[in-house]
C-alpha cells in the first residue's frame, strides 16, 4: 500500500512489548483492539491486596505507566 | 527526596516525571521527546530510560544532565537488577540482558522464533527473571534463572501479563487476561525446583498500569477517571468491515466503523 498516511484507529492495545492490537486484511477488515486508556487523564490510587482503594495526594494527570522508588516514597 | 516516576503521554514519546506520594508535589526529569521505558536504579539514585539518543541515567534528585548508558533506541521495557547482576531489555519481541558493568554490550536471553516475548523484571536478588510469552498462542507470565542454566517455569495458568515481583522476592503479582481481568499473587518457590507453589486471586483489576508498594501488601495503581469518556471504552474489539472503502472516503471528509 502506498499513499499518505491517516488516522484509522485509536486507543491501540499493545502486546507485551509494544507489538499493537490491529490485524489487516486485503478485503478490507480492520481489526483494532482498543485499550480505552491512550491519553486518559488518570488518577493514581493505592490499594491493599484485599481490593480496598484509597486515594492519593498525586494530581490527575495523563500519567503513563509508574514505578515506585526503592524507598517507597 | 525521593519518588514515584510516572511517565506522561507526549506528542511522540513520554516524558518521565517524579511524584512524591505524601505531598502529592511532581517535577519533570526528562524533556527528550522520545522518552519510553523508565525505570529506578535499585539504589533510588537514579532513573534509567529510553531516549531517542540510546538508554540514559538520569540522577535523582536532579543534578546535572543525563549520561549515556547504552545505544540502543529500541527499547519497550527496562528493568534494573542490584549492583553486580544483570539488567534485562525488552527490545521488539525478545529479551536481552546485560551485566550492570558492560549495559552496552547486551546479548539474546530469550529469543524465539516466532514467539513474542517481553515485560522483562528482573527478582530483587537478581537471580530470576519474570517475563511473558506468547508461546503457545496466548501471553502467559513465566520465571526462569538469569543468566541462567535452569529450566523456566509456567507462572499463571490461562493467561496472564504484566509480572511484577513482590519487594522480597517470594511472589509474583500479574494480571489475568480479558476483561474483567483478575488481580493475581503466585507464590514462587525455587526448591526443590523452580516453579509457582500457590496461586491466589486478589481482586478485579480494573486498571490501567501498577506497582507494588514495599510492605508487598499495596499496589500504586493507574486508574482511568470515570469522567474521562475513553475510560468506559476500555477494552472494546472494533470490527470495521471495510475499512479500505473508509480509508479512501476520510480522504474526502468521511469517516466510520462498525462495532
Amino acid at each position: 500500500m502506498t499513499g499518505p498516511s491517516e488516522r484509522v484507529a485509536e486507543g491501540v492495545v499493545q502486546g507485551p512489548q509494544g507489538a499493537v492490537g490491529v490485524a489487516a486484511s486485503r478485503n478490507g477488515v480492520l481489526a483494532v483492539l482498543a485499550s480505552g486508556s491512550a491519553n486518559a487523564d488518570m488518577d493514581i490510587v493505592t490499594v491493599t491486596d484485599e481490593g480496598v482503594e484509597r486515594p492519593t495526594a498525586i494530581p490527575r494527570r495523563s500519567w503513563g505507566d509508574l514505578r515506585i522508588s526503592p524507598d517507597g516514597r | 527526596m525521593a519518588g514515584t516516576i510516572f511517565t506522561v503521554q507526549g506528542k511522540i514519546g513520554f516524558d518521565v516525571w517524579v511524584a512524591d506520594l505524601a505531598s502529592g508535589t511532581t517535577e519533570r526529569l526528562t524533556t527528550d521527546p522520545m522518552t519510553d521505558a523508565s525505570e529506578w536504579t535499585r539504589d533510588g539514585r537514579a532513573v534509567a530510560y529510553q531516549s531517542s539518543a540510546g538508554v540514559r541515567l538520569q540522577a535523582w534528585p536532579r543534578s546535572g544532565g543525563s549520561t549515556p548508558i547504552a545505544d540502543t533506541k529500541e527499547l519497550g521495557f527496562l528493568s534494573a537488577g542490584p549492583a553486580g547482576a544483570y539488567w534485562a531489555f525488552g527490545v521488539n519481541a525478545d529479551i536481552l540482558i546485560a551485566r550492570d558493568d558492560s549495559l552496552n554490550a547486551p546479548r539474546p536471553f530469550i529469543a524465539s522464533a516466532g514467539v513474542d516475548e517481553g515485560s522483562p523484571r528482573v527478582s530483587p536478588d537478581g537471580r530470576l527473571l519474570a517475563y511473558v510469552s506468547s508461546e503457545g498462542g496466548q501471553l502467559n507470565v513465566y520465571v526462569q534463572p538469569i543468566p541462567g542454566p535452569g529450566a523456566r517455569a509456567r507462572v499463571s495458568v490461562s493467561g496472564g501479563r504484566d509480572p511484577m515481583w513482590s519487594p522480597d522476592g517470594t511472589a509474583l503479582f500479574y494480571r489475568t487476561l480479558g476483561s474483567p481481568a483478575t488481580f493475581m499473587r503466585a507464590t514462587i518457590a525455587e526448591r526443590p525446583r523452580l516453579e509457582a507453589t500457590r496461586r491466589d486471586s486478589l481482586f478485579p483489576y480494573r486498571y490501567a498500569g501498577y506497582d507494588v508498594m514495599p510492605n508487598g501488601r499495596e499496589f500504586l495503581m493507574l486508574k482511568a477517571t470515570s469522567s474521562d469518556p475513553r475510560a468506559g471504552a476500555a477494552s472494546g474489539l472494533t470490527i470495521t468491515t471495510s475499512w479500505l472503502q473508509l480509508l479512501a472516503r476520510s480522504r474526502g471528509g468521511q469517516a466510520g466503523a462498525v462495532r
